[in-house]
């Protein structure tokens, strides 16, 4: 503006302004430096949101790994006691004992007539499976069998974990491995870990 | 910004970079600081739960610190520690209570803090004196002629997971074809809980059929039998004992270690004979010298007055301690009133023989209006049964069974039946305090059972003798607990079938294990396992 100003003629009104050029052109210039920042702002509030997503998944796959890992590690060394479900995904549920009631009191036998005096008393048996995107777990406290077969998935199963893309139980020696992964906006994160169970 | 000029004719436009570039820079430190947050909760979550973590080990390093404590004191109650776990170290409390102190069972409870977290297990474990369910310190002599029935089986009483070692032997000594230690073949036998299989008894539902080179040994079989036994599986015929068969080069460490042999001992003749199985190793290493304290079981004989009927009627003080010729007549008295047994705890100075004689006017039976002297040769019972003391016995009651021999032999004969504390009543204090023990003289004669042909031993509880085990042709042992048999002093039974520490001659014996029953032993105590463990909230 200033270049044109210094090369052309005084205007007739005398009056000094900005073009209709210049202003079209300062618009461009600024709409430029404009959307450079919109795009600045815009990816930097995408990674923020990734960046949130990743945390809360993992947040959330960690409360339901340590959930898990306290009740199999109360479980049965037995490997009788322990089963492992390869149906719609490898190794996808798992089927096992424990010897906590209903109302989560670990329950310990106490007939002293019985060879197992002393040791847990099952009460019944939990699995943990996959279903679709959800990890529920399903407790049965009418038998302490476990079952050959995974369990049908009744709607009313608490969920244990949303947005599931894989899930992984696996007998490794003497522990069991635990592995999954979830996405959340399109974020997918794994956590695996070992855990042994404890009880005879 | 200015769109008209300046007085100059010049527009102002200076600081509108500046604007653009604070803008820029406001939004992306926004952004950026949201970012962090997330981050830094992140982080902050994954710090909590690996210190949570780091409580939860620091409480288990709590619970074995407490066992190896209790270990070595049974009195131990419990106390304070600290591990280091990276970068800075967890602390422990411990709190030990007695869960039952006849059976040693302890609870343990064991809180871990880490920063400021903390986690708590609570774990009931038992603490007794040997781990293996049958101490042979001597030989194991085994014979079976063909067709014969020649069967040991070392079990574990409670099956389920794995247990702990089941034997411990100087010397296996397989004298015929036919012998068959833990060899599943489906036989069936009534013991005192019930019928099984013998497949059964080791937690199999059906008969288990392997191939012996296959390397993949069932880790339950592994596990239950640690390091003493390992089986195979033969597709032609059944289990059996997989030890090596090289009496020079000796196992160094455990079986495992060894170049593997497996002993076939098939049910027709034409197997393998194989005869002295070394393990002398092996003994040294999970066997310790072990004995029981005779004084105690003599001070709980002379309290014992359950038998007060009986006494009363023999003109005897009303306790259980007998001399050997005063039992003779409690056995002679129990033939002459069939099917009465003893109570409690019994302890005689001398050998017992069931199944025996009595000699004239040596007893007097005055449960009737006119005394009655024992005649010239008259028979004692054949089946004698200890049981543990009724309930309704005031402070008796509960009190386990056992039958004490000090100084002489214990022999069941004349097709006889002994049986110690079968009646399913207190077990855990029965099978903790019960069974019979049996004492070589000042002099080291004697110490033995021997349960000549066709005669049946059943009992709960420890099995110990000072001098070994002999079983005779079709005889049968049926005992839940542990068997502790020594033969250590005399060198040269090792290759004598009169002296050996355990020598089954045809016989079925049937020892299911229970570590509960090692608790009278003295010496060499042990951690016999968890038997419990959960997490508290």
């Amino acid at each position: 503006m200033r270049a044109y100003a210094r090369a052309g003629k005084p205007r007739p009104d005398g009056q000094s302004g900005a073009t209709l050029l210049e202003v079209v052109m300062a618009m461009a210039v600024l709409a430029i430096v404009l959307g450079g920042i919109y795009g600045v702002f815009v990816l930097a509030a995408k990674r923020a949101e990734q960046a949130q997503a990743r945390a809360r998944v993992q947040q959330e796959i960690r409360v339901a790994i340590d959930h898990m890992a306290r009740e199999l590690r109360e479980a049965s060394r037995d490997p009788a006691a322990v089963q492992f479900y390869n149906t719609a995904c490898t190794g996808c549920a798992i089927g096992f004992r424990t010897a906590r009631d209903a109302a989560g009191t670990f329950v310990v036998e106490t007939n002293n007539m019985l060879p197992t005096y002393g040791q847990p008393q099952w009460q019944g048996v939990v699995y943990i499976y996959r279903d679709g995107a959800m990890l529920k777990r399903h407790a049965d406290y009418s038998t302490t069998a476990v079952a050959g077969s995974p369990v049908t998935a009744p709607s009313t199963d608490p969920v244990v974990l949303s947005n599931v893309q894989e899930v992984e139980f696996r007998p490794t020696g003497n522990t069991i491995r635990l592995r999954l992964v979830a996405l959340q906006r399109n974020e997918l994160t794994a956590i695996q870990t070992d855990i042994e169970p404890e009880n005879p | 910004m200015h769109l008209h000029g300046s007085p100059t004719g010049e527009r102002d436009e200076r600081g509108f970079a500046l604007i653009a570039l604070l803008v820029t820079i406001f939004v992306v430190t926004i952004v950026g600081m949201n970012m962090v947050a997330f981050m830094n909760s992140d982080i902050t979550h994954a710090g909590i739960q690996g210190d949570v973590s780091r409580a939860f080990y620091v409480a288990h390093g709590g619970l074995r610190d407490a066992i190896e404590r209790l270990v070595a004191n049974q009195a131990y109650t419990g106390g304070t520690g600290s591990i280091f776990v990276q970068p800075t170290n967890g602390s422990f409390t411990t709190a030990v209570t007695p869960w039952d102190a006849a059976a040693r069972i302890h609870q343990i409870t064991s809180t871990g803090q880490y920063g400021r977290y903390t986690r708590a297990i609570r774990a009931l474990v038992q603490i007794g004196a040997q781990a293996p369910a049958i101490v042979i310190r001597n030989a194991f002599l085994a014979e079976g002629a063909a067709g014969a029935p020649g069967r040991t089986y070392l079990a574990p009483y409670s099956r389920t997971g794995a247990g702990p070692d089941m034997g411990s032997f100087l010397k296996v000594n397989f004298r015929d074809t036919g012998v068959r230690i833990n060899a599943l073949t489906g036989y069936t036998f009534t013991l005192q809980d019930g019928t099984f299989a013998d497949y059964e008894l080791f937690g199999f539902a059906s008969l288990p059929r392997f191939h012996p080179n296959d390397p993949n040994i069932p880790p339950q079989l592994a596990g239950r039998f640690g390091k003493i036994m390992q089986f195979g599986f033969s597709s032609a015929d059944f289990a059996d004992l997989t030890v090596r068969n090289d009496p020079t080069n000796k196992c160094p460490d455990s079986v495992f270690a060894c170049p593997i042999s497996v002993l076939r001992a098939r049910n027709s003749a034409g197997g393998e004979n194989m005869t002295d199985l070394y393990l002398s190793s092996i003994e040294k290493q999970v066997a310790s010298l072990a004995t029981v304290d005779k004084t105690q079981l003599l001070a709980e004989a002379r309290a014992n007055s359950a038998n007060q009927g009986i006494n009363q009627d023999l003109g005897y003080n009303n306790d259980g301690e007998y001399s050997q010729a005063q039992f003779e007549c409690v056995l002679w008295y129990l033939a002459r009133h069939p099917g009465a047994p003893l109570y409690g705890q019994i302890y005689v100075g001398g050998s017992v023989t069931i199944g025996g004689r009595v000699q004239p006017n040596q007893c007097v039976d005055r449960s009737s209006g006119t005394p009655y002297p024992s005649q010239n040769n008259e028979a004692t019972t054949s089946t004698l049964m200890i049981r543990t003391v009724p309930s309704g016995s005031g402070p008796l009651a509960g009190n386990p069974a056992f039958l004490a021999v000090d100084g002489g032999d214990l022999t069941v004969q004349n097709n006889g039946t002994l049986q110690i504390g079968v009646a399913p009543a207190n077990f855990a204090r029965q099978i903790a305090e019960g069974g019979v023990f049996v004492f070589t003289s000042p002099s080291g004669q004697f110490g033995r059972i021997y349960f000549n042909a066709s005669s049946t031993f059943r009992g709960v509880g420890l099995a110990y003798t000072q001098n070994g085990v002999q079983l005779g042709p079709t005889s049968f042992l049926d005992l839940i607990g542990a068997s502790y048999n020594d033969g250590e002093g005399a060198p040269a039974c090792l290759n004598s079938p009169n002296c050996s520490s355990f020598r089954n001659w045809n016989a079925t014996a049937v020892i299911r294990f229970d570590p509960r029953a090692t608790s009278r032993l003295v010496g060499g105590r042990a951690f016999l396992g968890i038997l419990a463990w959960w997490q508290l909230p």
